[in-house]
């Protein structure tokens, strides 16, 4: 390895280790119930590791995790300006992020997993940043099919101010800048909806895409401008997530369960039918309640963590994730989102009320 | 135009280019450079020399492609075409160094870790010793810097790089005044020593101290370039015109405002 390399490797460690002390001198509570809870689900994980969804969720959450990390670098053109390869930089920085989830899968019914988590870090490794250089991945739109059709264009946009309200900012400017991506999984989602194992993994990525929208600061006079408590701005904010999940979860997780019930029907008859319509509907409430629970933990736990035009990508994503890692328990999971919003809701309306104040 | 070799030419068609000047007179040199973003022309075949050992300044207003001319120089952004010389030769990104606006420093490290990633490149480099020049905290982290500092200290690390070309993209922003004018006086040291400077502002008055030539980008072909003797001409095509449409934009909108706030009270 080069010296500046290891030098640079060592720095990170460093700042680590600081941010790390810095957080046990600030909230000790906090980091202790974090650690507590993430020795838990890795517990738990451990015990159920013989399970295949299991296997598939440990890459899917590193990949996510790394995915995060790697989107809001901006150490890329310094890197280069000291002549330093960035890429190795970037694979050796998420091969360490990989040890966790290399040594759950080593004791795993198939080791052979374990390599997983490392060629997926080398693949993301290999793709340039995304902060790299965002003005030249912004093309004009003037001449794309969509944006010369005015007609198109007035529809799409009456239609998505109806479902994702013109103030819920994140959402509006998460949509622009994750368009494809979202686009893709989305009607990805939709045509594999016949397929509950791939729907799954689909609706997975689904789901974490919009944490990524929770991660950008935003300046104090924009919390302040817009609403005049912090009850009625976290639950105006909740909404407006909650809108935008149902937006994008429901329809494909109604698909999927209308195709399962039409495949399991012994035959096609009205009145079985009919007998499916509560299984139907209380699929629905519970979409729209994972929703909601969703949109809740990405608002509380921004303005949990709250710094004035700072970014906090990693603090919403680790408690997000954190969260949805219990969920796959009922009790676990219960227990989860009880002590995330236990310790996130108080610290979210102390910071609001302070900035309200 | 004067007889002698200019500094910094201004060449607008390829005529002029090809046949005026001698191309190895020129340390740096830019040949029908041609960058856009999407279908957003930012320059359209732009051709400039900048001379080795100078300071060049670049002014412009918001949005004409300062950063975009450096960024293109240090590689940062490509080029659709064009080509960049150095002494001749194709220019190499790493005979570059550039300052950026917001430079970039990894989070929770301190001052003197930060210096001491510029020594790899450059052992004789020794920031401490440099560090007198601004009298940093360097063992602070640098999270706890003011905005100012944290330029100082970037400045710091690019000195480090010992680059044949120097491209600072807003130095003096968030500087203070005598900081200003030691940076001024450093530059100029550095250009004695054979670096070329390359600097952006928005306004031209604190360039005119201390460039050789200054650069004017006034549109995405209209690149032009005045020796020290043309600053005063210069200065007068860049004062600003007279915005009285604006100000009674202003005065009407603060008038409504006003009411609508009387009305709500």
């Amino acid at each position: 390895m080069q010296p500046i390399l290891a030098y640079i490797l060592r720095l990170r460690l460093n700042a680590f280790a600081r941010s790390l002390r810095s957080l046990a001198g600030r909230d000790p509570i906090g980091l202790v119930l974090a650690l507590g809870a993430g020795v838990a689900a890795t517990v738990f994980f451990i015990r159920n590791i013989h399970r295949l969804e299991m296997l598939i969720m440990i890459p899917m959450l590193h990949l996510a995790l790394v995915n995060f990390i790697h989107g809001m670098r901006k150490d890329a053109q310094f890197l280069a300006s000291l002549g330093v390869s960035c890429r190795a930089i970037f694979m050796w920085e998420y091969s360490i992020l990989a040890l966790p989830a290399v040594l759950l899968l080593a004791f795993s019914a198939y080791p052979q997993a374990m390599l997983l988590p490392i060629a997926l870090s080398a693949i993301i490794a290999s793709t340039p940043p995304f902060a790299w250089s965002h003005r030249r991945l912004m093309p004009s739109r003037q001449h794309t099919f969509f944006y010369s059709q005015k007609a198109i264009r007035h529809v799409l946009h009456r239609l998505f101010t109806w479902l994702v309200p013109p103030l819920a900012f994140e959402w509006w400017g998460g949509l622009r800048q994750r368009r494809l991506a979202l686009i893709i999984l989305w009607t990805g989602a939709l045509l594999l909806a016949w397929q509950p194992f791939l729907l799954s993994v689909v609706l997975f990525f689904l789901v974490i895409t919009p944490i990524e929208f929770y991660g950008m600061g935003e300046h104090r006079s924009m919390v302040q401008s817009l609403y005049r408590s912090p009850s009625q701005f976290l639950r105006l904010k909740i909404r407006q997530g909650f809108r935008g999940y149902a937006m994008l979860l429901t329809p494909p997780v109604m698909l999927g369960m209308a195709y399962y019930i039409l495949q399991n029907l012994p035959s096609a008859s009205a009145n079985l039918l009919i007998a499916q319509v509560p299984l139907f509907l209380a699929v629905l409430v519970a979409s729209l309640a994972v929703s909601f629970i969703l949109a809740s933990l990405c608002v509380v736990a921004k303005y949990a963590f709250y710094v004035e035009g700072m970014p906090f990508m990693f603090a919403v994503s680790s408690m997000v994730t954190l969260t949805l890692a219990t969920l796959w328990h009922p009790y676990i999971s219960i227990i989860g989102l009880s002590v995330s919003f236990s310790i996130l809701i108080p610290k979210a309306t102390k910071r609001l009320r302070i900035l309200f104040s | 135009m004067t007889d002698a070799i200019p500094v910094c030419s201004p060449i607008r068609n390829k005529s002029v280019a090809s046949g005026s000047y001698t191309i190895f007179s020129y340390m740096l040199e830019l040949q029908n450079l041609h960058i856009s973003y999407g279908t957003h022309i930012v320059f359209a075949s732009v051709n400039a020399t900048f001379r080795e050992g100078a300071v060049h300044g670049i002014v412009g207003s918001n949005g004409k492609g300062k950063t975009t001319f450096l960024k293109a120089m240090a590689g940062m952004i490509t080029a659709q075409s064009g080509i960049m010389l150095i002494g001749g030769e194709p220019l190499n990104t790493r005979d570059c160094a550039l300052l950026e606006i917001e430079p970039f420093f990894y989070p929770r490290i301190t001052g003197a870790e930060y210096l001491r990633l510029f020594q790899f490149n450059n052992p004789d480099f020794t920031g401490v010793e440099w560090n007198h020049l601004f009298a940093l905290p360097l063992d602070d982290e640098i999270a706890t810097y003011s905005a100012g500092m944290k330029k100082k200290l970037a400045l710091l690390g690019i000195i480090g790089l010992k680059p044949r070309v120097m491209l600072l993209d807003e130095p003096l922003n968030s500087l203070d005044f005598d900081t200003s004018y030691l940076l001024m006086d450093t530059l100029r040291l550095l250009a004695a020593h054979g670096m070329t400077i390359l600097l952006s502002s928005h306004i031209v008055e604190p360039l005119t101290s201390v460039c050789d030539t200054i650069t004017w980008i006034a549109g995405e072909q209209d690149v032009q370039c005045f020796e020290r003797s043309e600053f005063p001409t210069l200065a007068q095509k860049l004062r600003p015109g007279g915005h009285e449409e604006q100000i009674a934009l202003v005065k009407r909108l603060l008038g409504s405002h006003r009411s609508n706030g009387g009305a709500e009270e």
